[in-house]
């Protein structure tokens, strides 16, 4: 027999206040059985009826679920890897950041380390207190569907052109799969850089399950 | 003395210069109205003559078995002077009107004021069995077009000069002005109102006076008596015009069946009207009073009947729609107005038929009485027209003492016929192609504006180089929260909503370190600069956007803010629907 609303639910099948479908009620442009208040909708008619109209409601966009994720930063580094080596120059030890990532097939850590050199070439990641930030120019969303982050301790630190002039000595390389968990993972990882106890942790090249436990620890916008 | 003449003359000479100035350009139409009703009425007359004289011509050829051939040669010689001489697209020629008036500021080619006029007068004169009274109309407002181009109006005074040749038209054809009026302004004006109706009303008057002058007082049609329909006979009226409205339906339907019948043979435009033809040919065999534009028929109905057995009446009904269909359907040059009268005829015969072994012969109407409403429920059906169809038997019988018979008849069948089609035969080609768009209405509105007028003035370009310290610079120049980002032959690369990046901003290092070029949105659905406000309203809801940048070709254009619409809408709005 199909479903029927009442007011309420027929305001919110249609995405338009309750008032509005009141007025729409009293003014008879809108199909309905009884009379106000209790007046009641069947959702078929409803349906034709909009659609005829070519009323729309307006497109929510949905939300990145990879967005809601607290651990997002820990996650990244946990799909990631954490190493440390000793390199000759920044591209190198991109190459290296690279490397120690699990499960990236040939044709991809060679079209990324390309990507991620050609962002490095336009402007320098790095931030400074030692810190650098490689990326690929636009968030590979081709070869990577969940972030990850290659955490590089360098044994000796490395001139990177950073805005502050010093020599860098832990790399972090992002990969993200859009825009949107991009901009998340900066925010993450600008939170954490801020932490003076992080960024002191930081210098000391910590193992990776220390690392991952300190990132979990550390809350969004605590 | 002089100075007392001159003293009368400048009052005068100032209220003729108020009445310019405030009508601007108003008064220019009076005169070229009744030009119009002189040449579309002389139009009317000249078709009527020429298509009788014709049929006349080939009567006896017509009651033999040329007939077989006859019908399919007029289609084809006036198909082909419509389509391939002329140029034009086939079929009757009213839809076309109301788009040139809907859509293209009331211009016609000049060479449509000969296309129908002629193609009709071969097709019809041979036996097609099709009205004049559409290709008149057309003829008619071609007429008013030129007129109005000749004299230099405006788009708006030229749709009314196209609604003057239209009645005038339809006046002329009839002898009937209102009824040209009621057509008019039903079918084709696209505004009603005090200054669009009289110019109108003048020319169908003046048309209506030549076709006296010409042809005496006689209306088209002779009714014997005042049409006496009373009010006894409004239960059975009521019950015609539904039979009305069901036969405006058959009609309406089977016109459009002939049509994709036609469609499907892949014929080509002049070869279907001439194949079709032949079918009409084989129904002339059978029953030539079916050929035609079917006058002298309508004038039996109406004098006492059409006489014969009521199967007989049944078969020439049956074979009356069958051939219209196929003349109609074809897209040879004819109307559906003449078919409508006749075959309202024939259901008012029918229908007295019918009814009269049940009611007693003193409480019963005559025979023709029953014709004449069903003509005008016809009209109102298929053309959803009642004004004109009331108009016109009441114009037809001289007399107004049937009105409320009449009205009942022709306003249930509209009721009945709206159930089944929406919109007119003559409409429904519009709506199907989005044509049908009355000014001052929101469709139209929409329609009219371009998204190249509603650009935001004040938009600052980014390029992908650029960092988001940067960013934050050019921000600093502007209120706005969105940005196009553009590569250096100035083409549109992606957006940047200034919202989702606000965090990272506020981190000077990080802002320093990431390039527009990482965070921007790179698919980006741009708006076309020639799009209509319609469409560009309809990707806005698809997207669920609130800015949408606008290219022509490859180059940037600007922003287009929906919050900005609104206002470029009302403005718009109060143009369209202003009383001057």
């Amino acid at each position: 027999m199909g479903d029927w609303f009442d007011l309420a639910g027929a305001a919110r099948f249609l995405g338009t206040p309750e008032e509005t479908v009141t007025r729409w009620v009293r003014q008879g442009l809108l199909p309905c059985r009884g009379s106000l208040p209790q007046v009641r909708f069947e959702q078929a008619t409803l349906e034709r009826w909009s659609r005829e109209r070519g009323l729309r409601r307006s497109a929510s966009r949905a939300a990145d679920p990879q967005l809601d994720d607290h651990d997002l930063l820990a996650g990244a580094v946990a799909r990631g890897a954490v190493g440390r080596v000793r390199a000759a120059d920044a591209a190198a030890a991109i190459e290296a950041a690279l490397a120690q990532l699990p499960e990236l097939p040939d044709e991809a850590r060679s079209d990324l380390l390309e990507e991620v050199l050609g962002r490095e070439r336009m402007a320098s990641t790095g931030l400074g207190h030692g810190f650098a930030i490689p990326h690929p120019r636009r968030p590979p969303g081709r070869w990577i569907d969940q972030p990850a982050v290659s955490v590089l301790f360098l044994e000796e630190p490395l001139d990177w052109a950073a805005l502050d002039g010093e020599p860098v000595h832990t790399v972090l390389l992002l990969l993200s799969p859009s825009v949107s968990v991009h901009l998340e993972l900066l925010a993450r990882v600008s939170m954490v850089l801020h932490d003076e106890a992080i960024r002191a942790l930081l210098t000391e090249a910590p193992e990776a399950e220390r690392l991952l436990a300190l990132l979990r620890d550390m809350r969004r916008d605590a | 003395m002089a100075e007392s003449r001159w003293s009368h003359a400048a009052p005068l000479r100032r209220v003729l210069e108020l009445l310019e100035a405030r009508e601007e350009g108003w008064t220019r139409i009076f005169p070229t109205a009744v030009l119009v009703g002189l040449l579309a009425g002389a139009l009317a007359l000249g078709l009527h003559a020429g298509t009788h004289g014709l049929q006349e011509l080939l009567a006896p050829w017509l009651e033999g078995p040329a007939v077989l051939a006859l019908p399919a040669l007029g289609a084809l010689a006036g198909s082909w002077v419509v389509v391939r001489l002329l140029k034009e697209p086939p079929g009757h020629g009213v839809p076309e009107v109301v788009r040139a008036v809907c859509r293209e500021g009331g211009r016609m080619h000049p060479r449509s004021i000969v296309s129908r006029w002629l193609g009709s007068l071969l097709h019809v004169g041979a036996g097609g069995s099709a009205g004049l009274e559409g290709p008149i109309v057309h003829s008619g407002a071609a007429v008013g077009a030129f007129v109005g181009e000749r004299f230099h109006l405006d788009e708006r005074r030229r749709g009314v000069l196209v609604a003057c040749g239209v009645a005038a038209g339809i006046a002329g054809i009839f002898n009937a002005p209102l009824t040209g009026l009621a057509f008019s302004m039903e079918i084709v004006l696209a505004e009603v109102s005090a200054l669009s109706l009289a110019p109108v009303a003048l020319a169908a008057a003046v048309a209506a006076g030549l076709a006296r002058a010409a042809q005496g007082d006689s209306p088209a049609f002779e009714a014997p008596m005042e049409l006496s329909l009373g009010t006894a006979d409004l239960v059975l009226c009521l019950v015609l015009g539904v039979a009305c409205g069901l036969v405006g339906v058959a009609l309406t339907r089977g016109v459009r069946a002939g049509h994709t019948l036609g469609e499907r043979l892949y014929l080509g435009r002049v070869g279907t009207p001439a194949v079709f033809g032949l079918g009409v040919g084989l129904v002339g065999l059978l029953e030539l009073r079916a050929l035609g534009d079917g006058y002298p028929l309508i004038q039996d109905a109406i004098g006492d009947g059409v006489s014969g057995p009521a199967l007989a009446l049944l078969g020439l009904f049956t074979l009356k729609l069958a051939a219209s269909s196929l003349s109609l359907g074809s897209g040879a040059p004819g109307g559906v107005f003449a078919p409508s009268l006749v075959l309202g005829a024939l259901t008012g015969v029918l229908f007295h038929r019918a009814v009269a072994p049940w009611v007693p012969v003193a409480e019963l109407a005559p025979v023709g009485s029953f014709a004449l409403a069903g003509m005008g429920g016809l009209i109102a059906a298929t053309l959803q027209a009642p004004l004109t169809g009331i108009l016109l038997v009441m114009e037809v019988t001289g007399g107004y003492g049937a009105s409320l018979a009449l009205m009942a008849t022709s306003v249930t069948a509209l009721l009945v016929a709206r159930r089944f089609e929406p919109h007119s035969i003559y409409m429904r080609v519009l709506q199907e192609a989005g044509d049908l768009l009355r000014p001052g209405t929101d469709q139209r509105i929409l329609a009219d504006i371009r998204v190249r007028e509603c650009l935001d003035g004040e938009v600052v370009p980014i390029r992908e180089g650029m960092t988001l310290a940067d960013l934050v610079r050019a921000a600093r120049r502007t209120t706005r929260n969105h940005f196009p980002v553009l590569d250096a032959d100035e083409g549109l690369v992606g957006m940047l909503e200034l919202s989702s990046v606000r965090e990272l901003m506020l981190d000077p290092e990080l802002a320093r370190v990431t390039l527009v070029g990482t965070v921007m949105e790179d698919t980006v659905a741009a708006l076309p600069a020639d799009a209509d406000l319609a469409s560009a309203l309809a990707r806005f809801d698809e997207l669920g956007a609130w800015v949408l940048p606008v290219t022509e070709g490859s180059r940037f254009l600007g922003l287009v803010s929906k919050s900005t619409l609104f206002g470029i809408y009302r403005n718009e709005l109060r143009m369209q629907t202003s009383d001057a």
